[in-house]
This record gives structure tokens, C-alpha cells and sequence, in this order.
């Protein structure tokens, strides 16, 4: 009898799925550490979302470039209070790189742009998958 | 009862969106940064409210709208929520300006020169800090006063 449980709340380890998705959800799950992101957005008709494992990430979209690498799109919501969004998405990037190097995704990592879809307070309602 | 600060029309406003067209969001060699309408509408509504004075945001109209909408939590928000942080907010955004117009309900006693000067300089520091887009300009509607008790509920006039 299987122990799995259904919980898509829990946060899991990057595994299984092809590196496109390995690396989309290495860099959403570095993205949503900082305390000023959020969460992702998925955007009306979940555009902005890539599977992996079975589960839908929203906010991230890995596109392959001819290279092999894959470039990412972030579509997140910034949490307020905020500071300067330019540097927070410096940051991201930055913690996307240091998380893809460990582990072993550096090399599929093409370019990283980020998007603030929009702000929310906390206590404020409203999900973030869009 | 409205006093309007409002000097420049919204053809002024779709200018600074218009001078910077044909430039792609700021890109850095390792990747591009954009940020929506919406974040800069929320963060000028969050930046106006945070002015002591201001009662609320929005017309009549958009207030009226924003509560029944919240009552039923229609989906009327950028995120698909109702939010009433960005009502009687409207913006113009380039990719290195923005210009913001505002409609607000201020309460009575405050000197409304004083608290649209005070909610001007806090939008324009606020949008400009967090966004890093320069606000040519901040247009401010005073369309209503706020009396203490106004929010009590009207009886009604027909049984």
C-alpha cells in the first residue's frame, strides 16, 4: 500500500520531469524565498505555468533556445511592503543562478526575465496561480 | 462637491507613456525586468492611502462598484481578486515614465491643498522608489468629503 499523499501545498524536491521543468521549478521555488515575492502568477488561461512531475507551477515558463539552454519568464506578485523591484529582480536572478549551479541545472540556464504582475498586501485575499 | 487639482488633461499623460515607446523593458545581460500597469496602479493607491486625511479612493461610481464587487468577490483585480487598492487609481505607463491620476474622498477639516500636496510627494517617492520609473506627474480629484458616520447605512425612504 502506497504511503503517497496528495499535498500540492508541500514544497518538493527538484525531481523527475525533463530538465525544462526541473529548471522552471528550481527557479520558482528561489524566486518565492525572498520575503518581498509572493507568489507566482499563472495569468488568465494559465499561460504563465509549466508541469512538472504531474504538478503545475505557476508563474514560470521555460522556452528552449536553439542553444539548448532554456530561457525563463518569472511572473510574480510582489509582497508589500516592497522596496525597489529592479533590485528584487536582480536578486532573483541572482538566487535562480546560485540554485540552478547546485543543482547541476547551470548549464540549461539561458536568460532570466522577471515580471511583476502585481502587489499584494498582507492579509489581503487573492491566490496566486491567476 | 468637488474641488479638482487636476491642470493637465489625460492627453498629457499618454504623452510621457508615448515618448518612450519603441524601447523593450530595462534588459540586463541576464534577462529582462517589466513590471505591469497594475503594480504601479497598486503601489500609487497603496502610496495615497498611506497620507493621513484620505479617506478612500475612487468615485462613487467605483466605489460603489468596488463594494458590491468585493461582497461577491468578483474578479476585477489584475491578480483575479477584488481589490479595492487601486480604485480610483488610473495610470499611464512607459518603460521610463509614468503619470498618475487619482480620485480620492478626503475628510472633512483637512485642507485639501495640504493633503493633495502631502498624497502628490508620497506617490511620486513611493512609485518612483519601489518601480524606478520617474512620475512626470500626479493628478489629484477630490470628488467627496468624509463625515464621521457617513459609513452608517442609509434608512430607506419606501417601506
Amino acid at each position: 500500500m502506497s504511503s503517497q499523499t496528495e499535498d500540492s501545498a508541500a514544497p518538493r524536491p527538484a525531481r523527475a520531469g525533463s530538465p525544462r521543468s526541473r529548471l522552471a521549478r528550481v527557479a520558482l521555488q528561489a524566486a518565492l524565498r525572498l520575503d518581498e515575492v509572493g507568489c507566482g502568477l499563472a495569468g488568465r488561461g494559465r499561460v504563465w505555468a509549466t508541469v512538472d512531475a504531474g504538478e503545475l507551477l505557476p508563474g514560470v515558463v521555460a522556452a528552449a533556445r536553439p542553444d539548448g539552454r532554456f530561457d525563463l519568464e518569472l511572473h510574480l506578485v510582489a509582497q508589500w511592503p516592497v522596496g525597489s523591484l529592479d533590485e528584487l529582480a536582480d536578486r532573483a536572478r541572482v538566487d535562480v543562478q546560485r540554485e540552478a549551479r547546485r543543482t547541476g541545472l547551470e548549464d540549461v540556464l539561458g536568460a532570466v526575465a522577471i515580471a511583476f504582475e502585481d502587489v499584494r498586501e498582507l492579509g489581503a485575499s487573492g491566490e496566486g496561480t491567476g | 462637491m468637488a474641488s479638482e487639482t487636476k491642470q493637465t488633461t489625460q492627453q498629457k499623460a499618454g504623452e510621457a507613456a508615448r515618448r518612450a515607446e519603441g524601447e523593450g523593458p530595462p534588459q540586463t545581460e541576464r534577462g529582462a525586468t517589466r513590471i505591469a500597469d497594475a503594480v504601479v496602479a497598486k503601489v500609487a493607491g497603496i502610496a495615497a492611502r498611506e497620507v493621513a486625511g484620505v479617506h478612500e479612493l475612487g468615485g462613487g461610481v467605483a466605489r460603489a462598484l468596488g463594494g458590491v464587487a468585493e461582497r461577491v468577490g468578483a474578479a476585477v483585480g489584475a491578480a483575479g481578486v477584488a481589490d479595492q487598492r487601486s480604485q480610483g487609481v488610473a495610470v499611464e505607463v512607459g518603460q521610463r515614465e509614468a503619470a498618475v491620476d487619482l480620485t480620492m474622498v478626503i475628510e472633512y477639516g483637512e485642507s485639501i491643498p495640504e493633503v493633495s500636496e502631502a498624497v502628490r510627494n508620497n506617490v511620486i517617492k513611493r512609485v518612483e522608489g519601489i518601480t524606478g520609473l520617474a512620475v512626470t506627474e500626479v493628478n489629484v480629484s477630490v470628488n467627496d468629503l468624509y463625515f464621521p458616520g457617513d459609513e452608517q447605512p442609509e434608512e430607506q425612504r419606501v417601506e
